[in-house]
C-alpha cells in the first residue's frame, strides 16, 4: 500500500506536460516489469488505479501482494482547462483509456491569458465540481500522500485556476503535500504580453499555499534540447565532445521540440517519484524532500537539474562514470531553470540517484568532493540529502537529479518583479484584471514577492556570528 | 532465555536482517535466545518485532528471508508475520513526526506485537532495539517506543544499537535528530551502543578490500561485533593459570565443549550481565564496540592468527580510541599518574585527545585457547578512573566464531563513544541559532523548550565523560 499521488493538470501547458508524463510513466513501468508482463503492484498503484470496466460503475481492484493482473488502468488525475482543444485531443489520442468522464472539467471560452479571470471567475464557478472530482480520486486512495500540480504561470487558466485549486487543497486537505511543477515564462522568449502580471500574482500564491515548487523555464528546456542535439550529432560523427556548448542559433521552435521539452519536465517528475515507486537501498520520499530542503516555510522553491541529458529513446553509448555525472549535474547547462546557483548561496541540496551499479559510497565520496566547491550557508555546511533507487530510467543506465534550495531564486524573482513594475507603472492592461478583482490584489502580491526576495537576500549576505551560545552543563563545575 | 529484537525504520530493519543471518550462521544450531521454533510445522522463527512506517523495506527483508538458501545444513529461518507493524506514509526524516504522530497512533499495535513475542519466551531477557538515529522512524518513533517499553516492562533491560549517520551528511536535519534521540534514550534505555557509518565505511575500504561498500557490506560488518557478544560465552578470570589438562581442538562440537571445559564456569546472561558490568552508573550509558580481526574474507584462510597479535591491536585501538587496526598512533603512552584530564579535548572537537579513558569494559574472546589468554593489559589502572575497582570483565568461548579461528570483541563504556555527539552538538547549535527547519518540528507539536532540554541533556553526557 504505497502512498498515492494525485496529479492535477491545469491549463494548456499543464495538460500537455501531463500527457507526456503519463506516457513515460507507463513505458517505465512496462520496462520495469520485464518479460513477465506487467502486474498491478504497489509501484503502479501510486499513480494508477486498476478498474474492472465490465461493471457499471467500474469496480476498483486493489493491489494484493503484487500478483493482481491489470484489467484497465486509470490515471489518478484531474484534468482542467477552460477551453476544450487540448483535453479533447488527449481524450482522442492513445491515452484516452486512462481517463474517465469523472476526471476532467472543460469550458468553452478560455481565460484569455488573464489571471484574474481564471482565479476570480472560473475558479469559484467550478470550485464545487473541482472538489467533487478530487474527492472521487482521493476516496480511491488508501493513503494519499501528495498532490502534483502541473501548470504554467504565464497564461490564464494554469496560473489563475491552478493557484485557486491550490488554495482549495490547502483548506480541504491540509495534511497532504502539495508539489507544484510550475513553468515560469522565459525572460527572453515570451509570447504572452500579460505574463509578468500572471506570474507575479501566481508566485505570491505559490509562496503561501504550496509545500514545494519546482520551477521550470522554457528557455532552459530549449537550450537543453539544442545541446542534446548537437551532442548527438557529434557522437554520431565520432568527434570529441567539447566541454561546454553555448546556445546560439535561431529561436524558431518546431512542433517536435515542444514534445521533447514536455518530456524533460515529465522526466523530472518521474525521477522525483522513482524512490516511492521502486526499491532502493536508500529511499527518499516526498515528505523527506520537504523536511530536508525547506528550512523556512516560505522558501520552498527548488532549482532542479538532471544529468546526463538523456538522448530520448536511444541508450547512451557508454555508461558515464559517476564522478562525471556529478560534475555535469552542477553545470548551468543541465538546469531546468535559467539561473546561476554557483554564484549564490546554497541553503540545502539533495542528490537523488537512479541506477543499478551505484553504491552509497560512490554517492558519499562525490558529495564530499562537491561540498568544497559549493558555497553553503554557514549553518548548513553539510546540508546534503542523498537517495539511491535501484531502478534505472528508461534511456540511461544511470541518472542523477539534483534539487537545490539556492538564493539565486531571489534574483530571478527580482527580475520578474521588474518586468511587472514596468507594466504596472503605466497601468497597462490592468483594466482587464480589475474587471474581476480588486486592484488591491496587485499591491498585496507585490508586497509578498518583495518579502520573499528580501528573505533570500538576507540569507545571501548572512555571516556566521562570532560566538554561538552554548548551554553550560551543571557538572562542568565539578 | 529469550531476547526480543525490535527492528525500527529502514536502517534498523536492514541491519536486523543481517544480524539474524549472522547469528544463524555463526554456530551450528539456531541460538535459542534469538530464534524459536513455531509449533505448527517446526519452522524456525526469529524472535523479532519489525516496525516501519512504510512497507517497502519490510516486504523486502521478509522476502529475502523466505527465499534465502539453507544456511549450513540447517533449515532456513523466517520472520513471524504477526510481529510486523507498518504504517503507510513514512516519517519524512522528521523526528517530531515519528515521536508525536506515529508514536501514539501506533502504540497499541506495537505493544501488542511486542507482548506476543515476549510471551513466547520462557525466561525473558530483555530487548535489543536496532535503529538509526538520523531518520524519522528509527529515531523519533524509536525514542517513543523505548519510553513506552520501559513503562510497560519496567524491570526488563533495553539495549539500543544505534546507527550514527555519515558526518558528511546523509540527512540534512540529522544533527537535530541524533541529539533528540540520544537525550531520550539516555533517560529510558539501559545501554546505548553507537555505531558510526563512517567508521564502518573506512574499515571496509581500507582493511576489507571492499572499494565501494554498499549498505549490505556495512551491515554485515556492523553485526559482526554484536553477534560476537550475543552468542553464548562463559565468564573467566582476567589472570589465568595454565591448566595441565590438554584438550582436543575439535571445532564443531559445542555440546561436548560445554561439559568438558566450561563446567564450573557460569554462562554470561545476555543483557542482564552485560549491562550490569558496563552500565551500572545511570550517567554513563554510551558504549562502543571494537572487533578484531578486520581481515577480508578471502584472506582468512591464508592469515595466521595468534592471540598476542590480535589482542595487541585491540588494546591499542582501545587506548587511542580508534576503530580500525591501521594508522594508529603507537607512540601514545599511558600517563604516569592515574589522573588525566581530557576535558578540553572533549568539549572542543579540534583539540585531539590522547588517551581514551573508560568507565568499564567487557572483553569477549572466541576461539581456541581463549580461556588462557592473558588480558591484563586491558585492565590497566591508568585507563580507568580512581573509583573503579573492578573495571574489566572477561568472557570466552572455545567454539569458533563463524569463519574466524580467533575473534575478540571489546565493548567499552569510554570517552570515544561520545565524541560524535560532541561534534553533533557544535553543528546543531549553529542550526538552532538560525532557527532553520524548526517549523517542520513545531508543526507536529514540538516546542523550542524540547530542543533546549535535549541539547542540555547531551551537554551533560559529554561533560560527564570528559571528567573521567
Amino acid at each position: 500500500m504505497p502512498r498515492e499521488c494525485i496529479t492535477i493538470q491545469a491549463g494548456q501547458c499543464g495538460n500537455q506536460i501531463g500527457c507526456k508524463f503519463w506516457e513515460s510513466a507507463l513505458r517505465e513501468h512496462a520496462a520495469a516489469a520485464g518479460n513477465q508482463g506487467a502486474v498491478f503492484d504497489d509501484a503502479l498503484s501510486s499513480f494508477f488505479r486498476n478498474v474492472d470496466t465490465r461493471y457499471k460503475p467500474p469496480r476498483e481492484i486493489k493491489p494484493r501482494g503484487g500478483n493482481t493482473p491489470i484489467l484497465s488502468l486509470k490515471a489518478r488525475a484531474v484534468l482542467i482547462d477552460m477551453e476544450e482543444g487540448v483535453v479533447n485531443q488527449l481524450l482522442k489520442g492513445q491515452l484516452s483509456d486512462l481517463f474517465d468522464k469523472k476526471q476532467y472539467i472543460t469550458d468553452n471560452s478560455g481565460s484569455g491569458n488573464n489571471w484574474a479571470q481564471g482565479h476570480e471567475f472560473y475558479g469559484p464557478k467550478y470550485s464545487e465540481s473541482i472538489l467533487e472530482k478530487i474527492r472521487h480520486e482521493a476516496e480511491s486512495c488508501e493513503s494519499l500522500q501528495s498532490f502534483f500540480m502541473l501548470h504554467s504561470l504565464g497564461g490564464g487558466t494554469g496560473s489563475g485556476v491552478g493557484t485557486y485549486i491550490l488554495e482549495l487543497l490547502d483548506d480541504n486537505y491540509p495534511k497532504v503535500y502539495r508539489f507544484c511543477t510550475s513553468i515560469f515564462p522565459s525572460a527572453e522568449d515570451d509570447h504572452v504580453v500579460t505574463s509578468p502580471y500572471n506570474s507575479l500574482l501566481s508566485t505570491a500564491k505559490l509562496a503561501e499555499h504550496a509545500d514545494c515548487v519546482l520551477p521550470v523555464e522554457n528557455q532552459a528546456l530549449i537550450d537543453i534540447i539544442r545541446k542534446r542535439e548537437s551532442l548527438d550529432a557529434r557522437l554520431e560523427a565520432g568527434q570529441r565532445l567539447p566541454s561546454s556548448i553555448t546556445s546560439k542559433g535561431s529561436k524558431a521552435i518546431q512542433g517536435k521540440s515542444f514534445d521533447q521539452m514536455n518530456g524533460i519536465a515529465a522526466n523530472l517528475l518521474l525521477h522525483l517519484t522513482s524512490s516511492m515507486r521502486f526499491e532502493g537501498p536508500l529511499n527518499v520520499d516526498l515528505n523527506e524532500i520537504t523536511t530536508n530542503l525547506v528550512p523556512y516555510p516560505r522558501l520552498h522553491f527548488l532549482v532542479s537539474s538532471i544529468a546526463p541529458l538523456s538522448t530520448s529513446g536511444r541508450l547512451v553509448q557508454r555508461p558515464q562514470s559517476i564522478n562525471q555525472i556529478f560534475t555535469e549535474v552542477l553545470s548551468r547547462d543541465n538546469q531546468l531553470m535559467k539561473a546561476s546557483p554557483s554564484s549564490y548561496t546554497y541553503l540545502a541540496c539533495a542528490f537523488l540517484m537512479r541506477g543499478n551499479f551505484c553504491t552509497i559510497t560512490d554517492l558519499n565520496q562525490n558529495v564530499s568532493r562537491i561540498q568544497q566547491r559549493l558555497h553553503m550557508v554557514h549553518w548548513n555546511t553539510e546540508g546534503f540529502k542523498t537517495g539511491l533507487c535501484h531502478q534505472p530510467p528508461l534511456d540511461s543506465p544511470l541518472s542523477l537529479l539534483c534539487l537545490a534550495n539556492n538564493t539565486c531564486i531571489g534574483s530571478r524573482f527580482a527580475s520578474m518583479k521588474e518586468s511587472f513594475s514596468k507594466l504596472y507603472k503605466r497601468k497597462v492592461y490592468v483594466h482587464h484584471y480589475t474587471e474581476y478583482m480588486d486592484p488591491g490584489v496587485f499591491e498585496d502580491s507585490c508586497c509578498q514577492v518583495d518579502d520573499l526576495i528580501a528573505e533570500y537576500a538576507a540569507l545571501e549576505v548572512l555571516r556566521p556570528p562570532d560566538t554561538v551560545q552554548r548551554l553550560k552543563s551543571v557538572l562542568s563545575n565539578i | 532465555m529469550g531476547v526480543v529484537v525490535v527492528q525500527l525504520g529502514q536502517g534498523g530493519n536492514q541491519m536486523g536482517y543481517a544480524l539474524f543471518r549472522c547469528l544463524a550462521s555463526a554456530s551450528n544450531s539456531f541460538p535459542d535466545q534469538f530464534f524459536r521454533s513455531s509449533d505448527k510445522k517446526g519452522k524456525t522463527k526469529a524472535r523479532a518485532v519489525i516496525i516501519d512506517m512504510e512497507p517497502k523495506v519490510i516486504h523486502g527483508i521478509i522476502g529475502r528471508a523466505k527465499s534465502a538458501p539453507a544456511q549450513i545444513n540447517r533449515a532456513v529461518w523466517t520472520y513471524d508475520a504477526r510481529g510486523v507493524v507498518t504504517g503507510d506514509s513514512g516519517s519524512g526524516n522528521n523526528w517530531a513526526r515519528g515521536y508525536y504522530d506515529h508514536g501514539p497512533y501506533n502504540l497499541n499495535s506495537m505493544l501488542k506485537a511486542v507482548r506476543a513475542e515476549v510471551e513466547q519466551c520462557d525466561v525473558f531477557g530483555g530487548f535489543i532495539i536496532l535503529q538509526s538515529m538520523a531518520g524519522g522512524t528509527g529515531a523519533g518513533l524509536g525514542a517513543y517506543l523505548v519510553e513506552a517499553l520501559k513503562d510497560e516492562f519496567p524491570s526488563s533491560f533495553i539495549l539500543c544499537y544505534c546507527i550514527w549517520p555519515y558526518e558528511s551528511g546523509e540527512v540534512i536535519v540529522q544533527n537535530y535528530n541524533v541529539l533528540l534521540t540520544l537525550s531520550h534514550l539516555q533517560s529510558f534505555a539501559d545501554g546505548i551502543i553507537i555505531l558510526q557509518n563512517e567508521q564502518l565505511s573506512i574499515i571496509c575500504r581500507m582493511l576489507l578490500s571492499i572499494q565501494r561498500p554498499s549498505f549490505d557490506d556495512l551491515n554485515e560488518l556492523a553485526v559482526q561485533g554484536l553477534g560476537c557478544i550475543l552468542l553464548p560465552s562463559y565468564w573467566r578470570a582476567i589472570e589465568t593459570s595454565s591448566r595441565p589438562v590438554s584438550r582436543a581442538a575439535s571445532k564443531g562440537d559445542s555440546e561436548s565443549k560445554l561439559s568438558n571445559d566450561n563446567s564450573g564456569q557460569s554462562r554470561v546472561r545476555i543483557l542482564s550481565d552485560l549491562l550490569a558490568s558496563l552500565c551500572f552508573h545511570p550517567g554513563y550509558k554510551v558504549l562502543t564496540l571494537r572487533f578484531t580481526p578486520q581481515v577480508p574474507a578471502q584472506s582468512l584462510a591464508f592469515t595466521n592468527f595468534t592471540w598476542d597479535a590480535q589482542l595487541k591491536y585491540l588494546r591499542q585501538m582501545f587506548i587511542t580510541g580508534a576503530h580500525k587496526e591501521l594508522e594508529m598512533d603507537w607512540n601514545i603512552q599511558l600517563p604516569r599518574s592515574a589522573v588525566h584530564n581530557n576535558k578540553q579535548a572533549m568539549l572542543s572537537p579540534t583539540v585531539p585527545y590522547l588517551v581514551n579513558r573508560s568507565v568499564a569494559s567487557l572483553l569477549i574472546l572466541r576461539g581456541n585457547e581463549s580461556e588462557y589468554v592473558d588480558v591484563s593489559g586491558f585492565a590497566d589502572d591508568r585507563l580507568y578512573p580512581i573509583w573503579q575497582v573492578d573495571p574489566l570483565s572477561v568472557a570466552s568461548s572455545s567454539s569458533m566464531y563463524g569463519q574466524y579461528e580467533l575473534a575478540a570483541c571489546l565493548i567499552s563504556n569510554c570517552q570515544s563513544s561520545v565524541l560524535p555527539a560532541s561534534r553533533a552538538l557544535t553543528k546543531g547549535y549553529k542550526m538552532l541559532a538560525s532557527r532553520a527547519y524548526l517549523h517542520q518540528y513545531f508543526e507536529h507539536g514540538m516546542e523550542h523548550a524540547s530542543f533546549d532540554s535535549a541539547f542540555a541533556s547531551v551537554e551533560d553526557i559529554v561533560c560527564r565523560y570528559s571528567t573521567l
